[in-house]
């Protein structure tokens, strides 16, 4: 005690900052919100499942190899998570499952997020006539359900992975875009950027130093929200039969296989049902989290 | 004679906006000399801002226009300025300090990073730590410990945040300084503390100072020029003893001297200037004070004034000195 009262006083003489690094501050912030860091502690856990499956499952063998004599089996040590109609086992299927939901996910939200931020900066800063061509096409895009359009480019071009997540992130795209302009909007018209502008930066630079930093929590939360958006989205898809085929183990293609015996062997269906919702939720609440986290204005 | 450093010659400006054509500026005539600091005084609205950002060229896109004029800056026109001149001019050659410095700072940077965002621009080339031992002077000069440098705008009061943006204006060492109400946002002791600053950093750097305010008192404490504006001209130009000693003032600048309250005489009521600044998308004609000048007769409502030119210094846009022309101060 009398020791931190001493180090307290003679403090006040040679004045030492703490420094923190940004990331540090980043995560103190983060940590403080439990319902992120529930997320986040999911999300790498799934994110772990889905990069190390291959060392231990064999896809072959053990994902898609039909073994009729074993079919509807409930839990068991061998079994965890049971069998289904063609004696798979659930748990092997789920956790390779884990790699295209991540993988799409991940696919969608860097596209849709990179295209929307090019697209949206340049469009709010410019404006004119430029903006006005540019969301008026968006608006095109915009007018078609999601969905719809997502089935229609497949339909058209097939449902292989890189496929998907371009259909898929169609339909993101104006959305990223209307949000990230209109943040743009707001922004460039305060003095800080007069003040660059001042100082001679170049456009782009201002664009990419100066504002979208500042749009990045919009950023960040809309990101996160689209991909657990499209990981429901791709998991519908398949469901349907348009998304990835079986046997490949999507969980939307293992609830859709699953939806045939759901009266008699229900279990089979909880499985991949709250992987897809676990998955999409955690991805939110880390969003959430890291809104708060980076903005550097929120008080400790 | 001092070297002319910046010249503005019959500048005219216009806002276009949806529902009118606002005149923003009307004929602005101002010279700056090199290291001379020079008030620009007047109401809101009178254009001061204008003037300066139309020295940057900063002017809103599309809806800002320059119609008429030139502004030399060591004899080149600015607006004729290339992309190529104009990132040389801005920020090395005329930085500008703007009004209020609670929104003048990017908020999700750190100050030294903003402050070495200048250098690094202006100086291509310079090597990591030259820029960091930079920002530390630069600092140090205003008075900052350089230890903060990695802390984020909001973590300063408003006085240091100031600082901080007279630490940009100044960080590349500009010839010309364009301070826009830089003391408007604080409280009159910082405010003290500011100008005495400025007047150091004007001294030391010998850059020249374009002063914005409405303060007369500023202008007495550090510039040796002036000029009185209103609505989008300049009324009265001269020397600081011109503007505060010389028995001959335009009634504008006799108004704006009346509002201000005298330590030593007691009154109940502030004398300010009757009604407000015109319409600048609906102005007057002939003299453009005249609806609310005291000394107003016939010719001032059809016929706009000449500038008098009453000593080698002093000029005054008015009417009533068309008789005393060249006399000096007799």
């Amino acid at each position: 005690m009398s020791e931190k009262n001493t180090v307290n006083v003679s403090a006040a003489a040679p004045r030492k900052f703490k420094r923190k690094s940004q990331l540090e501050m980043v995560w103190i912030r983060y940590r403080k919100n439990k319902l992120a860091l529930f997320g986040l502690v999911v999300f790498l856990i799934i994110v772990i499942v889905s990069i190390s499956t291959p060392l231990f499952i064999d896809y072959k063998e053990q994902v898609i190899k039909q073994n009729i004599m074993d079919k509807f089996q409930t839990a068991s040590a061998a079994h965890p998570f049971g069998t289904d109609q063609f004696g798979r086992d659930v748990l092997c299927r789920l956790l390779w499952g884990a790699r295209y939901s991540i993988l799409c996910g991940l696919g969608v939200m860097a596209l849709s997020l990179s295209v929307g931020a090019v697209l949206g900066a340049s469009a709010g800063y410019f404006g004119g006539a430029y903006d006005q061509i540019i969301m008026r096409i968006l608006d095109v895009f915009f007018a078609i359900p999601m969905t719809l359009m997502a089935i229609s480019i497949v339909a058209a071009f097939g449902n292989s992975i890189p496929n998907l997540i371009v259909a898929i992130s169609l339909g993101q795209i104006p959305k990223m875009t209307r949000i990230i302009r209109s943040s743009v909007i707001t922004l460039k018209d305060q003095d800080f950027i007069e003040a660059a502008r001042a100082c001679d930066t170049k456009k782009s630079r201002i664009i990419f130093k100066h504002i979208l930093p500042n749009a990045m929590g919009t950023l960040i939360v809309e990101g996160t929200l689209t991909m657990g958006k499209s990981i429901i989205l791709i998991a519908g898809l398949s469901f349907i039969g348009m998304g990835i085929q079986p046997p490949a183990p999507e969980w939307g293609a293992m609830l859709s296989e699953a939806k045939n015996y759901m009266l008699n062997y229900p279990y089979l269906m909880y499985a991949p049902g709250i992987a897809i919702v676990l998955t999409a939720l955690s991805i939110t609440l880390i969003g959430d989290g890291l809104r708060d986290a980076l903005d550097p204005k929120m008080k400790n | 004679m001092a070297e002319k450093l910046l010249e503005i010659k019959d500048l005219w400006v216009e806002f276009k906006t949806d529902d009118a054509l606002v005149h923003a500026l009307n004929g602005v005539n101002l010279t700056v000399n090199k290291g001379e600091a020079y008030g620009l005084v007047g109401e809101t609205g009178a254009g001061k801002t204008t003037t300066c950002k139309s020295i940057l060229q900063l002017l809103p896109e599309r809806v800002g226009k320059i119609t008429n004029g030139e502004i030399l800056f060591e004899g080149k026109n600015i607006p004729d300025f290339t992309e190529k001149e104009l990132e040389d001019f801005r920020g090395s050659k005329c930085a500008m300090i703007f009004q209020d410095p609670m929104t003048s700072l990017n908020p999700v940077l750190t100050v030294g990073d903003q402050v070495a965002e200048e250098i690094e621009l202006h100086n291509p080339g310079m090597s990591k730590e030259d820029i960091d031992k930079r920002v530390d002077d630069m600092f140090k000069l205003v008075g900052l410990l350089p230890e903060r440098k990695g802390e984020f705008p909001h973590q300063f009061s408003g006085g240091m945040k100031q600082r901080i943006v007279i630490a940009m204006g100044l960080a590349c060492q500009p010839d010309l300084l364009l301070a826009d109400e830089p003391t408007t946002a604080l409280d009159v002791t910082i405010q003290l503390q500011i100008l005495k600053l400025m007047k150091d950093l004007k001294e030391q750097m010998n850059t020249a100072m374009i002063m914005v305010t409405h303060d007369l008192g500023i202008v007495a404490k550090i510039c040796d020029r002036a000029g009185i504006m209103y609505a989008g001209e300049i009324i009265e130009d001269g020397d600081i003893e011109d503007i505060f000693e010389s028995k001959y003032h335009h009634p504008y600048t006799v108004g704006l001297f009346g509002s201000i309250p005298d330590l030593t005489v007691k009154t109940d009521r502030l004398n300010p200037i009757q009604g407000l600044m015109p319409d600048p998308a609906d102005l007057p004609t002939g003299c453009k004070f005249h609806p609310r000048c005291p000394k107003c007769y016939e010719e001032c409502v059809n016929v706009e004034p000449k500038v008098y030119q009453l000593s080698p210094s002093h000029m005054i846009k008015c009417h009533l000195f068309k008789d005393i022309k060249e006399g000096g101060n007799e």
